[in-house]
């Protein structure tokens, strides 16, 4: 029995260059196919500049399409406050329901008129046009360093939303209420 | 054959058709498999493309190897081969996401769907991991194990040699 187990064990052990030989293969054969491949990735690309890397960097967590259809599906944000980071013309034509347009250079016009600013540890999610924009970080950072302490970015963005299927709300909506309110000197918004 | 036996090939079965299936939608979506690896943060951001590039196909020539199709000696080192790359991933991946759980980050884990709706990654996915880890073991211990001339699997049955010999005064 002990000799069989020896034998079980030895034949495992010497299987293992067998292993690494079939996935040194494989892994030339997907980089060959790839080379040739119309539409293939570039080997070099570097992620340190994607901007999920850069969230992550920065200590800002990210939150995916799922997260985020949750929070727009259990109705009023889910108690979850949208912000959308896009210009005033981006948001008019369409944004997530419930978010308010708080582009980065604006926060501190906007902010106050949002009952979020009397909220620091409420729930935030940034979101932009997608993974090519930073202004959703830029808004993130901005929240955190004004102690708002569980702000989260959306990186997928209004492109990933729609491309999803995701509902679109149009016009002003909860921007004009917050900028308004803002100029009164109110906390109202949503949720 | 015995039960152990069946429940083996039953295992390659399962697990080589699991990584053949698992490596289509990131040789399909090579991108967004590259941004689902970026998202573990265990690759450094150059290296993490390759990595993307080469995964899905380790996947399936592991699977393809691991199925208990091919017949032989060599069918059976190949196999053996397969589920021992199929054990080095599981470990890489549980591992992965484990860091990824303890680190309090949520994404989607890659596994089977590059999809941006696929749900986050938990300790669901550990579990499921760990189990599919023990299969692959009890499979490769089982092809590993000895052969019937040897005596060890074909209880009953003799090799030819011995069978043959003539005992030594």
């Amino acid at each position: 029995m002990g000799r069989g187990r020896t034998t079980t064990l030895g034949r495992l052990v010497a299987a293992i260059p067998s292993a690494v030989l079939l996935t040194l293969a494989a892994s030339v054969a997907g980089l060959a196919v790839n080379a040739v491949r119309p539409g293939g990735l570039a080997w070099s690309k570097d992620w340190s500049h994607h901007v999920e890397t850069l969230a992550h960097e920065a200590g800002v967590p990210v939150v995916f399409l799922p997260e985020v259809r949750t929070a727009v599906d259990s109705g009023e944000g889910g108690g979850v406050y949208l912000l959308d980071a896009r210009g005033a013309e981006e948001y008019a034509a369409g944004h997530i329901p419930g978010a308010f347009c708080v582009p980065p250079e604006e926060l501190d016009v906007v902010l106050p008129g949002l009952a979020l600013a009397a909220m620091p540890d409420a729930a935030v999610v940034t979101y932009c046009s997608g993974m090519d924009c930073d202004d959703a970080l830029t808004l993130a950072r901005a929240l955190t360093n004004r102690a708002f302490t569980a702000v989260s970015m959306y990186s997928g963005g209004f492109a990933e939303w729609t491309e999803y299927g995701g509902e679109v709300e149009t016009g002003a909506g909860p921007a004009a209420v917050a900028t308004g309110a803002a100029a009164a000197g109110a906390t109202g918004g949503r949720p | 054959m015995s039960a152990r036996k069946v429940f083996s090939g039953l295992c390659c079965l399962g697990l080589g058709a699991l990584f053949v299936a698992a490596s289509v939608p990131k040789l399909l979506e090579p991108e967004a498999f590259a941004l689902a690896v970026s998202r573990y943060h265990v690759v450094e951001g150059v290296l993490v493309n390759v990595a993307a590039i080469a995964l899905p196909w380790v996947e399936l020539a592991a699977g393809v190897a691991a199925l208990p199709f091919w017949r032989g000696q060599g069918g059976r080192r190949l196999r053996l081969a397969g589920l021992l790359t199929i054990g080095g991933m599981l470990v890489v991946f549980t591992g992965a996401i484990a860091m990824l759980l303890a680190a309090g980050e949520t994404a989607s884990c890659g596994c089977f769907s590059t999809r941006a709706d696929a749900s986050s990654s938990g300790g669901w996915n550990v579990v499921r991991n760990v189990g599919l880890l023990a299969l692959t073991a009890f499979a490769a211990w089982t092809e590993a194990g000895p052969r019937p001339e040897e005596g060890g699997a074909g209880r009953g049955r003799m090799s030819l040699r011995k069978r043959f010999e003539v005992p030594s005064p």
